[in-house]
């Protein structure tokens, strides 16, 4: 019951936002969004893995510009028509995820983490060397002239970041709902005793690994019509790696509403201040308020207001 | 192969660097036995659940289970044909509650074998029995040393092993709260559940044990009923030295 009415808001998201595109406002707003609704793919693809499984990934740009770089490079030799990209991304993240989780999931905590890093700087480092990918210097990606139904490119791009937001975050929901999410969440809190109570630890950690790498994939996806000029420095920043982290952890990265939460909040907040007052200003934003989450509220706000509930009950 | 025997260790072996944990040690557990593990610290008795439950491998030997080889499988699968143990420094999963802890064990291991079972009727059922009902719905994180020691028991049960293994679940309790331990182990081995106790309070032991073996430095230095083993020379020379 609960789930369709979900079904229902997740409908009515999509119509609103066609709907809004029939506005033509200012540009920019679509644009904000497309970043917003991004970061939501992304948390919610990272807090299967490590809010879920308790596995933190600091690579979550590499996975993201991977699956950007394949449907610029996808476009460049092919002009590969869009489903196909989605398709086509999320295969090579979902894909990089399994491998990365079959060399390193035996690791655990901090050496896990430490070897995602180490993936994302070997991925920017094959890409500044790859000529065809444009190296350092960047690759240039022609939006199509026209697009079916919408108005203009980047508000179709804004429907369709936002339906794979919502695919994100009901993949998310079923996991955390399903045997695997209890699975999961056995392998968070002993590893060692899932193991011994039946639960397939290897096999469930890389079935995590495998659906949050493609998420981040797909998430870069649509990334190339989006800036239209792509370089290794900007796609691989450091901020996806440390925003898909910080957002779920800010949210309460135990259920699937976190992530959405501290996406929107934090992604909006950043919005803003890039407008007005300095884009430069983001990563402090960021640092400061998971500095003060970490300390003050370590559940994130999802843990805050159930502490505030069990509270009133008690 | 003998009618009957459910475990059979032969000759495993365990080397950590340098140090050999397990030196070719062979026991067998009958269906349905109370079988007691003793020796001093460091003897090797942990090391040896460890490798029997596939939290480590063995170096050498073979470990048979109900009939089937499983010197080789992971944990898990070993849990699915019927190994459970309890751990010596409890492991919940502390952010569900009790009866979640129970449903990790009884959808993984125990659905295997019983399709179809009814997972936290069943839960409920094993922690009536364990005497940890009332806690059904609190926290495991919120659980006392004792309440700790009966979940283990009580997940382990979960998975409907056929084989139990206690390793030191009595440790650091009071007197009263080991008997209250021992009183369960006693009923799930009515159940027709053989169970392994590991266990240093030899008070227990002994009034548990159909029949013991005794480790030290990590080899088989005795085997036999209760009264044997205390008047065994070999094994006051291992506790006490000479």
């Amino acid at each position: 019951m609960r789930g369709r009415a979900l079904l229902a808001v997740a409908v009515a998201l999509v119509v609103l936002a066609v709907a809004l595109t029939r506005l033509s406002a200012n540009q920019y707003y679509y644009f904000a969004a497309y970043v917003i609704f991004q970061y939501v793919v992304l948390a919610t693809a990272w807090n299967i893995l490590g809010g879920y499984t308790g596995y933190v990934n600091f690579g979550s740009a590499g996975f993201f510009a991977l699956g950007a770089y394949t449907a610029a490079i996808l476009i460049k030799a092919f002009q590969v028509p869009f489903p196909v990209l989605l398709l086509a991304a999320s295969t090579v993240g979902g894909l990089l995820g399994l491998s990365l989780g079959y060399l390193t999931l035996r690791l655990r905590g901090v050496f896990f983490s430490i070897a995602t890093l180490a993936l994302a700087v070997v991925l920017q480092t094959l890409i500044v060397n790859w000529e065809y990918a444009g190296g350092s210097r960047g690759i240039y990606t022609m939006r199509p002239a026209e697009v079916l139904f919408f108005g203009n490119y980047v508000e179709f791009l804004f429907v369709v970041m936002l339906i794979l937001a919502l695919g994100a975050l009901a993949t998310a929901r079923w996991i955390e709902h399903s045997w695997l999410g209890r699975g999961l969440a056995a392998i968070r809190d002993n590893e060692e005793a899932a193991e011994c109570m039946g639960v397939p630890t290897l096999r469930l950690k890389l079935v995590a690994a495998t659906v949050s790498g493609a998420l981040m994939g797909i998430a870069g996806a649509p990334f190339p019509y989006y800036v239209t000029y792509m370089e290794p420095a900007s796609t691989f920043n450091l901020d996806y790696a440390v925003n898909s982290l910080a957002m779920p952890m800010i949210g309460g990265a135990t259920t699937w509403v976190g992530p959405l939460l501290g996406a929107v909040l934090l992604g909006t907040a950043q919005q803003i201040a890039t407008v007005t007052i300095s884009s430069a200003l983001n990563l402090l934003i960021v640092g400061v308020v998971l500095v003060a989450f970490v300390i003050l509220a370590p559940d994130g706000i999802i843990g805050l207001v159930r502490r505030r509930r069990g509270g009133r009950h008690a | 192969m003998t009618a009957g025997i459910l475990l059979d260790v032969r000759g495993v072996s365990k080397r950590f660097g340098g140090f050999e944990a397990l030196t070719r040690v062979s026991l067998q557990v009958r269906e349905g036995e109370r079988f007691g593990l003793i020796g001093p610290n460091g003897s090797g008795k942990t090391t040896l659940i460890n490798c029997v439950s596939g939290a480590l491998g063995s170096d050498e030997g073979e470990i048979r289970f109900a009939g089937h080889d499983i010197t080789r499988l992971p944990a898990h699968q070993r849990t699915r044909l019927g190994i459970a143990r309890s751990f010596q420094i409890p492991k919940p999963f502390v952010s569900m509650t009790v009866l979640e802890n129970l449903c990790i064990p009884a959808e993984y291991a125990a659905h295997a074998r019983f399709p179809g079972a009814d997972v936290v009727a069943e839960a409920m059922e094993i922690l009536r029995l364990i005497g940890l009902e009332a806690k059904a719905h609190a926290p495991a994180a919120g659980l006392t040393q004792i309440e700790l020691r009966k979940l283990e028991l009580a997940r382990a049960m979960a998975a409907r092993p056929r084989l139990l293994i206690s390793d030191e679940s009595m440790a650091g309790l009071s007197s009263a709260e080991v008997d209250e331990i021992l009183a369960i182990l006693l009923a799930l081995n009515e159940r027709g559940i053989a169970i392994i106790m590991i266990e240093h309070i030899m008070r227990a032991v002994m009034r548990f044990s159909q029949r013991i073996v005794v480790l030290d430095a990590g080899a088989r230095i005795a085997e036999g009923g209760p009264d044997e083993i205390l008047n065994n020379p070999a094994v006051e020379k291992a506790y006490l030295g000479e």
